[in-house]
C-alpha cells in the first residue's frame, strides 16, 4: 500500500486507467466516422448554428476548420495517434506534456461538437486528462501534483454522492424502491434476461435499489475510514461499474471512474496519517 | 515570488475555482447553475446526477415517414434507438454513442415540446439536427415531405402499451 503515497505512482495509475478509456471511446468515435457527415445527427453545418461565437470571431474561424467534415475525422486520427504515443512506454524520451496537451485540445473539440450523446465518462476522462496534463508540466512541482491528485478525488468523490443525494429524493429510489428493475427492465439501459431474473423478486429489487442508494450517499466517508476500510467503498464501486458496463453496456465508465481511484486511496492514506485513533 | 510560485498557485486557484463550480452546478447552490452553464461551451463542469431522480424507466421509439407527390403518406418505419446488449459490449460498444445521441435529442424534444412554444423549440438544435438526419436517409421512394414521431413503451415486461409523444409536421425532403 506505500505505493499509494507515491505521487508518482498515482499518477502512472490514473494515466493508464485513463488511457485505455479514451483509447476505446476514440476508436468508437472513429468507427462511427459516418456520424459526422453533414447529412447525420452530428451534422456540423447543423451544430455550428448555435452560434455561441460570432462569425468574425478568430475562435469561430479555427473551430469551423478543424470541427467540419471531414477535416474532423483528421482530428480524431491525430487522437489516436497522440494515444498511441502516449501508450508505449519508454517511446517518448521528453516530457509527455505536449501529448497530454493535444489530448486536451481534442477532448474539448469532441465536446464543443456534441451537444448531445456525450455522458458522464466523457467528462470524467476529461477532468483526469486535463490534470495529467498540468501536472506532466512539470512533475517535480508538488503542490500542483498534490492539487490534481486531491482535485480528481473530490470530483469523483462528489459525482457518487450527488448521484445518490438525487437518487435519495426519488421516489422509484427510495419510497417504492423499484428504479433498478425498471431501469433494467428497458431496453436502452437493461437487459431482458436480467429483467426477467428480477421481475417477481422484490427482495433483491430492494437490496440492489437501496444499497446503491446507500453507498453512494455515504461515499464521501471513504476519506476517513482508512485502510482497510476504503476497500468496502472502493471494492463496490468497482462491482457497480463492472456491472453497468456488463448489464446497461456503460462501458466507458469502467475506466473513466477506475482511473480516480488511486486519488482516492492516496488522499485516504494522507489524511488516516492524522488520525489519533 | 518568482514564476514558479504564480503558476503553482494559479493552477491551485484553478482546480479550486473549478472544484466549486462543479460542487454548485451539482445543488444550484446560490441559484448560481445557470450563471456557470452558460459559459461551458466544453463540457467542463460535469452533471454526476446519473438516473436521478427519476431515472428513465421507459424506451423512446423514433418513428417517420414520408409524403409522396400525390399527398399520400406511406407507412412508419421506425429507427431504432436501443441496441441489443451483448457481452462484448461491455469493452466495445460503438452503437452506444449513436444511439445515445439519438435518445438524448429525442428526450429533448419531448420535454421542450411540452415546456416551450412551437416557434422555439422547432428552431433548437436538436430539433434541427433530427429533421436533417430523417430527411436525409436513403430512401426507396421519392418522397416529398417527412415527419417524425415519438412514441414511448414500458420495457421488456411492460404493464401497459405505447403512446405517443410527439408528433411533428411534415418537412419538405
Amino acid at each position: 500500500m506505500e505505493n499509494f503515497l507515491n505521487m508518482e505512482f498515482i499518477y502512472a495509475c490514473m494515466k493508464y486507467f485513463v488511457l485505455v478509456g479514451i483509447s476505446i471511446s476514440t476508436i468508437e468515435l472513429l468507427y462511427n466516422w459516418r456520424n459526422f457527415q453533414d447529412n447525420r445527427l452530428y451534422s456540423w453545418k447543423v451544430i455550428s448554428t448555435r452560434g455561441y461565437f460570432s462569425e468574425n470571431n478568430i475562435f469561430h474561424k479555427l473551430a469551423h476548420f478543424l470541427l467540419k467534415y471531414p477535416n474532423f475525422i483528421g482530428v480524431i486520427i491525430f487522437r489516436v495517434l497522440v494515444l498511441v504515443l502516449l501508450v508505449i512506454p519508454g517511446i517518448w524520451g521528453f516530457s509527455q506534456a505536449p501529448l497530454f496537451l493535444a489530448l486536451v485540445l481534442t477532448s474539448l473539440m469532441i465536446n464543443y461538437r456534441s451537444p448531445f450523446g456525450q455522458d458522464g465518462s466523457d467528462q470524467m476522462s476529461t477532468i483526469v486528462v486535463i490534470v495529467l496534463f498540468l501536472y506532466h508540466i512539470n512533475p517535480d512541482n508538488t503542490i500542483v501534483a498534490q492539487a490534481g491528485i486531491w482535485f480528481i478525488a473530490l470530483q469523483s468523490i462528489l459525482s457518487y454522492f450527488t448521484a445518490g443525494f438525487f437518487k435519495a429524493k426519488g421516489d422509484k429510489w427510495t419510497k417504492n424502491p423499484n428504479a433498478v428493475y425498471l431501469i433494467f427492465n428497458t431496453s436502452t439501459y437493461g437487459s431482458k434476461p436480467i429483467a426477467g431474473y428480477l421481475q417477481n423478486r422484490q427482495s433483491a429489487i430492494t437490496f440492489l435499489t437501496w444499497s446503491t442508494v446507500a453507498v453512494e450517499v455515504m461515499f464521501p466517508l471513504v476519506l476517513v475510514t482508512g485502510y482497510p476500510g476504503m476497500l468496502v467503498f472502493l471494492g463496490w464501486g468497482l462491482a457497480f461499474h463492472l456491472m453497468n458496463a456488463l448489464v446497461m453496456g456503460l462501458n466507458s465508465f469502467l475506466w473513466a471512474f477506475l482511473a480516480t481511484y488511486g486519488a482516492i486511496v492516496y488522499c485516504c492514506m494522507q489524511l488516516s496519517a492524522y488520525w489519533i485513533f | 515570488m518568482n514564476l514558479s510560485d504564480i503558476f503553482t498557485y494559479l493552477i491551485v486557484g484553478c482546480l479550486g475555482f473549478w472544484l466549486l463550480a462543479s460542487a454548485i452546478c451539482q445543488f444550484n447552490i446560490l441559484h448560481l447553475e445557470n450563471f456557470f452553464r452558460r459559459m461551458d461551451y466544453f463540457s467542463l463542469l460535469p452533471r454526476w446526477s446519473f438516473f436521478a431522480p427519476n431515472p428513465g424507466v421507459t424506451d423512446y421509439h423514433l418513428l417517420y415517414r414520408d409524403k409522396n407527390q400525390e399527398n399520400e403518406c406511406g407507412r412508419w418505419r421506425e429507427l431504432p434507438i436501443a441496441s441489443k446488449r451483448t457481452l462484448l459490449g461491455a469493452v466495445w460498444n460503438p452503437k452506444k454513442r449513436s444511439k445515445k445521441a439519438l435518445s438524448d435529442a429525442v428526450q429533448t424534444i419531448v420535454r421542450s415540446s411540452n415546456t416551450l412554444k412551437p416557434s422555439e423549440f422547432k428552431t433548437s438544435i436538436c430539433y434541427i439536427a433530427l429533421v436533417n438526419f430523417i430527411a436525409s436517409l436513403p430512401r426507396r421512394t421519392d418522397g416529398r415531405a417527412t415527419q417524425f414521431m415519438i412514441m414511448e413503451s414500458y420495457g421488456h415486461y411492460p404493464d401497459k402499451g405505447p403512446k405517443m409523444l410527439f408528433r411533428s409536421e411534415f418537412h419538405k425532403i
